[in-house]
């Protein structure tokens, strides 16, 4: 994998969100990584840990009065997307870069057919292009995702599709420009377990087709698991861990994906009690100083109430911010 | 477990992070600016309405004098005089009285009137039908039509400004009240509190009003100058309160004749009006943002 | 074939454990469209004849997926939604048509917890009164003190010490919320719990707690569970029995352990090889079945089996017939022209 080309690569991001003159949030902190070409990158992580906000940043879509990037670079291309121009930007977005989101029924305008928005699409990025070799790209996007009668889908609105099939198109439409990067935001998370299945099995099957790099964001261990390449967890705003994905699921590092993992049961658990991660989630505002995850870890230290450790490379690959856990299993 | 009695848990909760709803609210309210500001004048409005007899001798407001007809302001007259030489500054200063008294007078009782109808909407669907139908018949009368004829019969007082005002603006009160209420029934809790037996009208006085209140008090705070400047408008029409009261939209009307040679006749009256609707609405806008459920936390 | 095929009848009279609600014929039809004068002229089918008994003291999951009318049922039972046509029997007697007042004890003995923790409590009312509120309804403990130390006592029970007793629900954190909404469950002392999709909204790391929570109760209180969920191993950890939905009809129903060793419909086993797995002794274990196609529309649904456009399967007699239970095994029941 470390062969291919390195398609985008974040270092050091921080965002923050400013709510007033006294409270400025960190939604994240210091957070560095990078996607190849033909390789899913998964992020793992539950509401509020900023796995979102990474990669809205990545297109900057959040919301631009409030946000505030204080320190890091995402590069793609040689640019730092943090930088360029609103309309260098804008002419990255849906052609080299493309994104898909949690609802796909919010993300389509109703009042035009599924047709019209997927042209649309074609058309804002290649200006030359004819009414009927637009058509004709969408339709074969259209029967790439595996939807039958594309011809249909296009004439009809969004509401008159089903959740599955809206996903679907909107598969289609981010990848018919064929981007380099594909970042989807809980694609499956508004979806049924079984249309969940095809919708990943369909995502894989493009992946493969078309080497894009992918970034995909998560809260579901499953999915994560089937998806992705590589895996990182982050927690608080931080990242926590690193790694390949089946290393991070046989031998997770850090105590929170530890506790994650071990929080689900799976279909051969037959204990009596599931384990848990003890205490709740805590708000941006009340996140406490050093290791986001202290006040829940069971290998808890003093220095982790001051400062967050350093994500320190356990085995080829495999990244995490706890130095304390592997000690104190091996003790 | 240990035994505690209601005290306790009272101490034992202050040392958490206790919360007063209603604090919270007065709170955000004086973080606005604007609204403060519309909070001041409405208490200079307040403060005028209930000392105006210790401002000025109510004699004044009637009293003419041919002689000083048509007076720009001075020491003697503050705001001049009209026509018929009375002094401008007591008939701003009572017609606070009359003009506030018909906005607030009819927003009340129309909220009153509104906020029943719109509960029984909430509870009972055949009901709901047959007064939704009601009130659609009363929207399709235009309501200045409406204002104008029940003026034409009842006669142009005070007590039948208010009578006309609240008619005219039940329809609306209706609607958008029980706009509320449906939100409000439709919440899980309310449902919660069901399947927990509680009762009726238990269910309505402690769940669905107390949820429902917000946004009703900001819609009676920002009608309240909507009805003033309705009323201001229905007596500057020549169709409201006659005219020897002092009613600032009358004045208005009044000053129609005068306002070219000596537009201070017209001046007050309308900044008076101005000044009390704005106020108003910066109380009803500041409440809103106040009273936000989201922004509590 | 027709050796094995079971009526109804026939496994509903097998009670040798104890059984005190039971669900006969439940059906649920919502007008989908009207005609010119108001007459619906179309109907969803969110339930038809959905029929099960409710174990003592154990858990029954149902499980399916959106719109299979899983939640409809729970709701059905609890009377926010009054069944077309069927009856709910509590101890042998039909409550389905019970007016307010003779429904009011029955309320006491079942209740709800529900799936959105923001939105089942109400704003406006501390944490300690949300929970007496219930025992004051039924005129349970003796005057407000006595009920005010339950509801402290229930709290923490559920994880909550007194010093959040005076707080607002906004005040705590979703997995909080849900602790506050099972006390409030519990101050009746119900006999019978329905859990509809308790822990979905909640963060993955809280799931555990609550699941272990509600486990907890029901060892100390003797409840019993109607858990209602989508997600297959969360069923599988909590429930005894199972019934498993699809567009309103229940397809597979047995003990928990006859039906996960063996799942006789194919829309369970392609249910089961869809939940991603990331265990790699799971993910070796696990065939994938990718199923073809949406999910039928519940507007009038066809006189066949209803699962037939997306079954692997499927064969003309699945696409002409309904199907009618067939026996697996003791307590082991699927619905399905196929099992043989």
């Amino acid at each position: 994998m470390s062969e291919k080309e390195v398609v985008l690569e974040a270092r050091n991001l921080s965002v923050d969100f400013r709510v007033d003159r006294h409270l400025t949030l960190h939604a994240v902190r210091d957070v560095s990584f990078v996607v190849h070409q033909g390789e899913t990158l998964g992020i793992l992580g539950e509401s509020g840990c900023g796995k979102s906000v990474t990669c809205m940043s990545i297109l900057r879509l959040n919301p631009p009065r409030t946000t505030t990037y204080p320190q890091g670079q995402i590069l793609y291309g040689g640019q730092d997307l943090l930088k360029i121009s609103d309309g260098q930007m804008r002419r990255l977005r849906g052609d080299k870069i493309a994104m898909i989101f949690q609802e796909p029924m919010t993300a389509m305008n109703p009042f035009f057919t599924i047709g019209d928005q997927m042209r649309e699409s074609v058309r804002i990025h290649h200006k030359k292009i004819s009414k009927q070799e637009a058509e004709d790209m969408c339709e074969e996007a259209l029967n790439k995702v595996r939807i039958p009668n594309p011809k249909r889908v296009m004439d009809s609105y969004s509401f008159a599709l089903s959740g599955g099939m809206l996903q679907r198109v909107m598969i289609a439409m981010a990848m018919i420009n064929k981007p380099d990067l594909l970042i989807c935001d809980e694609p499956t998370t508004a979806l049924d377990v079984t249309i969940q299945a095809q919708v990943l099995d369909l995502m894989n099957q493009l992946k493969q087709d078309n080497d894009t790099a992918i970034i995909f964001v998560t809260h579901d261990l499953g999915v994560i698991s089937e998806m992705a390449d590589r895996c990182m967890v982050m927690y608080g705003g931080r990242k926590c861990e690193e790694a390949p994905t089946d290393d991070l699921f046989e031998n997770p590092q850090h105590p929170y994906t530890k506790g994650l993992i071990d929080s689900h049961p799976t279909s051969d658990y037959t204990g009596d009690r599931l384990k848990t991660i003890p205490g709740s989630v805590p708000s941006l505002k009340e996140m406490p100083a050093g290791c986001p995850f202290n006040n829940r870890c069971p290998y808890q230290r003093k220095e982790c109430l001051t400062t967050m450790p350093d994500l320190v490379e356990v085995s080829a690959g495999h990244y995490s911010a706890c130095p304390y856990m592997a000690k104190e299993v091996e003790a | 477990m240990r035994r505690r009695n209601g005290k306790d848990i009272y101490d034992n909760a202050a040392q958490g992070r206790q919360v007063h709803l209603f604090r919270e609210v007065v709170k955000r309210y004086f973080h606005n600016k604007a609204a403060v500001l519309g909070l001041i004048i409405f208490t200079v409005v307040l403060f005028v309405i209930i000392f105006a007899n210790v401002l000025v001798p109510h004699s004044l407001v009637t009293a003419t004098s041919v002689r000083q007809k048509l007076q720009g302001p001075s020491a003697l007259h503050p705001f001049g005089t009209d026509d018929l030489g009375r002094d401008i500054f007591a008939r701003v200063i009572y017609g606070t009285r009359v003009t506030v008294g018909i906005g607030v007078g009819s927003t009340l009782l129309a909220l009153i009137v509104g906020a029943i109808l719109a509960s029984i909407c909430a509870l009972n669907k055949q009901a709901d039908f047959v007064i939704m139908r009601i009130i659609d018949i009363g929207n399709s009368i235009p309501y200045l039509l409406l204002a104008m004829m029940l003026l034409a019969i009842l006669g142009g007082s005070v007590g039948n400004m208010i009578l006309t005002l609240t008619i005219i603006s039940i329809p609306g009160f209706t609607t958008r009240i029980r706009a509320v209420l449906f939100g409000v029934v439709e919440q899980d809790y309310v449902k919660a509190a069901r399947l927990s037996g509680t009762p009726t009208a238990k269910l309505v006085l402690r769940h669905i009003l107390p949820n429902a209140i917000d946004p009703i008090i900001v819609d009676a705070t920002m009608s309240i100058s909507s009805m003033l400047l309705s009323a201001a408008g229905l007596s500057f029409i020549g169709i409201g309160v006659s005219p020897p009261s002092p009613e600032w939209g009358a004045m208005l009307n009044y000053a129609q004749k005068t306002f070219r040679t000596a537009p201070h006749t017209a001046l007050f009256p309308g900044i008076a009006i101005a000044l009390t609707a704005l106020a108003i609405n910066l109380i009803g806008d500041g409440l809103r943002d106040a009273l936000d459920p989201k922004a509590i936390k | 074939m027709t050796d094995q095929t079971v009526k109804t009848e026939e496994f509903e009279a097998k009670t040798d454990e104890s059984y005190f609600l039971e669900a006969r014929h439940l059906t649920m039809h919502f007008p989908a469209a009207k005609d010119f004068f108001g007459k619906p002229t179309k109907f969803i089918h969110a339930a038809d004849d959905v029929s099960f008994k409710v174990p003592k003291g154990k858990t029954l999951g149902v499980v399916g997926e959106s719109g299979c009318g899983k939640s409809t049922v729970g709701k059905m039972l609890m009377d926010l939604y009054h069944p077309t046509s069927g009856q709910v029997l509590y101890d042998g007697v039909d409550i389905t048509n019970l007016s307010g007042k003779q429904r009011q004890p029955y309320r006491k003995k079942m209740q709800l917890i529900w799936q959105d923790p923001y939105s089942s409590l109400d704003p406006r009312m501390r944490a300690v009164n949300i929970v007496m509120e219930p025992m004051q309804n039924f005129g349970i403990g003796q005057n407000e003190k006595e009920r005010q130390e339950k509801a402290l006592q229930l709290l923490s029970m559920c994880g909550l010490g007194s010093e959040h007793a005076l707080f607002y629900p906004h005040q705590f954190s979703g997995g909080q919320r849900q602790r506050i909404c099972i006390a409030r469950a519990l101050a009746t002392d119900p006999e019978l719990v329905v859990c509809d999709e308790p822990v979905s909204a909640l963060d993955v790391s809280i799931q555990a707690q609550i699941i272990n929570l509600l486990k907890d109760l029901q060892d100390q209180l003797k409840l019993t569970y109607l858990f209602i969920s989508h997600d297959l191993n969360i069923v599988h950890f909590i429930s005894d029995e199972i019934i498993v939905m699809y567009l309103g009809q229940i397809v597979e129903r047995g003990t928990m352990e006859a039906v996960w060793k063996d799942r006789a419909h194919p829309y369970t086993q392609a249910l089961f090889s869809a939940t991603p797995a990331f265990t790699a002794a799971e993910k070796k274990a696990k065939k994938r079945i990718i199923l073809k196609g949406d999910v039928l529309s519940p507007v009038d649904p066809p006189k066949a089996c209803r699962f037939a456009s997306r079954c692997p399967y499927a064969s003309d007699l699945c696409r002409s017939e309904e199907p009618s239970w067939k026996k697996v095994a003791d307590n082991h029941f699927v619905k399905c022209h196929l099992y043989k």
